[in-house]
């Protein structure tokens, strides 16, 4: 089996929604010592950004642009720690790191927004729900994400948002990262009010929120 | 498929009998002297004189029980059929406005041909139109033969089976020349017939004549007739609703008489237009909750007869793309389907059927769209009732992820085309659009992109060939 063989089952598997036929190209890729940087860029990058694509075009709807992402984030799962073991490292649009703020343990927009933000070439750490604002500290400092967004759905939950940013800038790590909000409460008034660098309305607008800040687009 | 019955077999039983006493008592107008011998002979009481017809109840009951119980008919292709009758639900287009809606200037002008070759056009590109009645009767043609502008507009424009008038026994026969040349012949068009006559019974109990020549012409070569009769409580039957039902199925079985005793073979579905007069304008309502529950009623009949049939519904009496038309389209579409009306008409128009308007026949296909969710229900079984996936999942999980609703959403979930579902934020940042404007977008992309399927050269200029015949003795 070649290189492109496995490429082509990545890209396929990923558009087909195939998470085990995905893990089982990528076992594949590690048997047999092919370039898994290229394996990634070509085979699962592509194919998630073409199913970004046709979400964005209303082709596909939520559920698939989901498994695709979940489909993405398990063949990960198996070749990032092989390239650490190389000293290489894949080159996303940016580290995103999401959770639902404390008291919160709602997570379907923030898996929507993950899901968008993967399909969309950024590599994203989705660190659940009911998160402290201490986890967020911890996890900030572990994977120096570019960006950390905050989820909440509730009123009663939203100053948890800036309880978060508040604990991010006593730790000195304030300035290394963009901080941006979301959640049916939320809004572009209390963003500003709190300190945040960006709010999003829907999972869309986050994703064009993310690239503005990291300067990919006006 | 829910079907939802309104009426209890007693009053079923109880709305049949009138109907059989009013034809057998009160009787019914038959200006046209083949019919009247042909019911004679059939044992019905002719007064030659005042033209007035009783029917027996043995004759209205063969009658009834020897009419079709489903027939089918055809795309152009000739492969795509739609059946009518049974439990199957469409829907089609209704016609024949006069006006058209500009919505962006919200005036009223008169239709042409054009108007008429565009919506015809959306019409065979929406999914949700099965048949097509031809929405609009063109003003910028000589009158006299309108009907041939119509049928020509429509064969050209769209494959799916079209519905729609025809004057005089002349109008009929120049119709059923024109799909026979697209078909290949008479003989195929009776097999695969891409064509209903409608003829329309005026309530209470009269035909005209150019009507019933038009019938007993269609009948005689094979071609499906589509029955219209819209009694009109308080104006044109009963004030009451059950009266008004009588009337309306009394004429029906009139039409069943005539067409038993012309052709045994011939495929006819009533189609019930029967509504309430608004009594403070005079006018009639369309888009009022009479005429929903009458249709739903006339199903039930229908069905307890076993025979097809069709009516209004997705009709509005608005004026406009506004929230009247919006759940007077809705309520007028949903009962009736649900009850198990063959056929619903009613897309393309506003303004109790007045006038054609292009953006609200792109909402009226987004209407019919949910309805026929709403009559498909849902399956229950095991895979759907999902134990497992709930099981998997547990507590605080999520059915996101699921592979379970993966395979399984399309199916389950309805998902709008035009219908806006965003928050309220991004609804704003993009413009605060009214639906209309959604639809406008979609009927510019349409007609710039739609291709139908085209009619052969051949096909093609005999129709033309039918009208310059027809124009040359109108113009002379």
């Amino acid at each position: 089996m070649s290189a492109e063989n496995i490429i082509k089952r990545l890209k396929r598997s990923v558009l087909d929604y195939n998470t085990d036929e995905a893990v089982s190209a990528a076992k594949d890729a590690v048997k047999l010592g092919v370039d898994l940087l290229k394996v990634i860029e070509e085979g699962l990058a592509k194919g998630i950004r073409e199913v970004g694509e046709k979400f964005a075009n209303g082709e596909i709807f939520l559920p698939e642009l989901v498994m695709a992402a979940e489909t993405m984030k398990r063949t990960l799962e198996i070749l990032e720690p092989e390239l650490r073991k190389e000293k290489r490292e894949r080159k996303a649009l940016g580290k995103v790191l999401l959770g639902t703020v404390a008291g919160d343990i709602h997570s379907i927009g923030k898996t929507i927004v993950a899901s968008m933000l993967t399909a969309n070439g950024f590599e994203v750490y989705d660190i659940g729900e009911d998160v402290p604002a201490e986890k967020f500290v911890e996890k900030v400092k572990e994977l120096k994400p570019d960006v950390v967004g905050l989820s909440a759905l509730l009123t009663t939950t939203l100053p948890e948002q800036r309880t978060v940013i508040e604990a991010l800038k006593k730790e000195g790590l304030r300035d290394k990262v963009k901080v941006i909000i979301g959640g049916a409460p939320a809004s572009m008034e209390w963003a500003e009010e709190i300190g945040a660098d960006g709010y999003g309305a829907d999972a869309a607008e986050a994703v064009e929120v993310v690239k503005r800040l990291l300067g990919y687009s006006k | 498929m829910p079907s939802l019955n309104l009426l209890s077999k007693r009053q079923k039983y109880a709305v049949h009998l009138t109907s059989l006493d009013i034809l057998q008592e009160v009787g019914i107008i038959v200006p046209y002297e083949e019919a009247l011998k042909k019911l004679e002979e059939a044992g019905a009481e002719v007064d030659y004189k005042s033209q007035r017809v009783l029917i027996p109840q043995y004759l209205a009951e063969e009658a009834i029980q020897k009419t079709p119980h489903r027939f089918n008919v055809y795309h152009r292709d000739l492969k795509t059929k739609k059946t009518l009758g049974g439990n199957e639900t469409h829907f089609s287009t209704v016609g024949f406005a006069t006006n058209f809606f500009d919505v962006m200037s919200r005036s009223y002008r008169r239709v042409t041909v054009q108007d008429l070759a565009n919506a015809t056009k959306i019409a065979d590109a929406l999914e949700n139109v099965e048949l097509q009645m031809c929405m609009g009767s063109p003003m910028d043609v000589p009158h006299e033969i309108v009907d041939r502008y119509m049928w020509a507009t429509a064969f050209e424009n769209t494959s799916k089976p079209i519905i729609n008038e025809a004057m005089r026994k002349e109008g009929a026969l120049d119709s059923i020349e024109m799909a026979s040349a697209i078909v290949g012949g008479l003989e195929e068009l009776r097999k695969k017939p891409i064509m209903l006559l409608l003829i329309s019974i005026t309530s209470p109990l009269t035909y005209d004549r150019a009507t019933l020549e038009a019938f007993m012409e269609a009948c005689k070569l094979g071609i499906p007739v589509f029955v219209n009769s819209g009694p009109m409580a308080g104006a044109t039957s009963p004030v009451t609703l059950a009266g008004t039902l009588a009337l309306n199925m009394a004429e029906f079985i009139s039409a069943l008489v005539i067409r038993y005793l012309v052709n045994k073979n011939v495929p006819l579905i009533i189609g019930s237009w029967a509504r309430a007069m608004d009594v403070r304008e005079a006018s009639a309502v369309l888009g009022g909750p009479e005429f929903a529950l009458l249709h739903a009623c006339v199903a039930n009949l229908a069905h307890y007869y076993g025979i097809p049939s069709a009516g209004g519904g997705v009709l509005s009496d608005s004026k406009s793309l506004d929230a009247q038309m919006g759940y007077e389209k809705a309520l007028t579409g949903v009962l009736p389907a649900l009850a198990g009306l063959n056929l619903i008409c009613g897309m393309g128009l506003i303004a109790s059927e007045n006038t054609m308007s292009l953006e609200g026949l792109v909402i009226d296909n987004e209407i019919v769209s949910m309805i026929k969710k709403i009559v498909n229900g849902f399956e229950i079984t095991d895979e759907t009732l999902a134990f497992d996936v709930i099981k998997n999942v547990g507590p605080k999980g999520s059915f996101i992820r699921e592979r379970h609703t993966l395979e399984h959403f399309r199916k389950e979930i309805w998902i709008p085309k035009i219908t806006n579902r965003a928050f309220p934020e991004v609804w704003v940042k993009s413009g605060a659009k009214d639906l209309w404007v959604k639809a406008k977008e979609e009927v510019e992309k349409t007609l710039k992109e739609h291709h139908v399927l085209p009619l052969s050269t051949d096909a093609k200029n005999k129709i033309i060939n039918i009208i310059k015949r027809r124009e040359k003795e109108v113009l002379k």
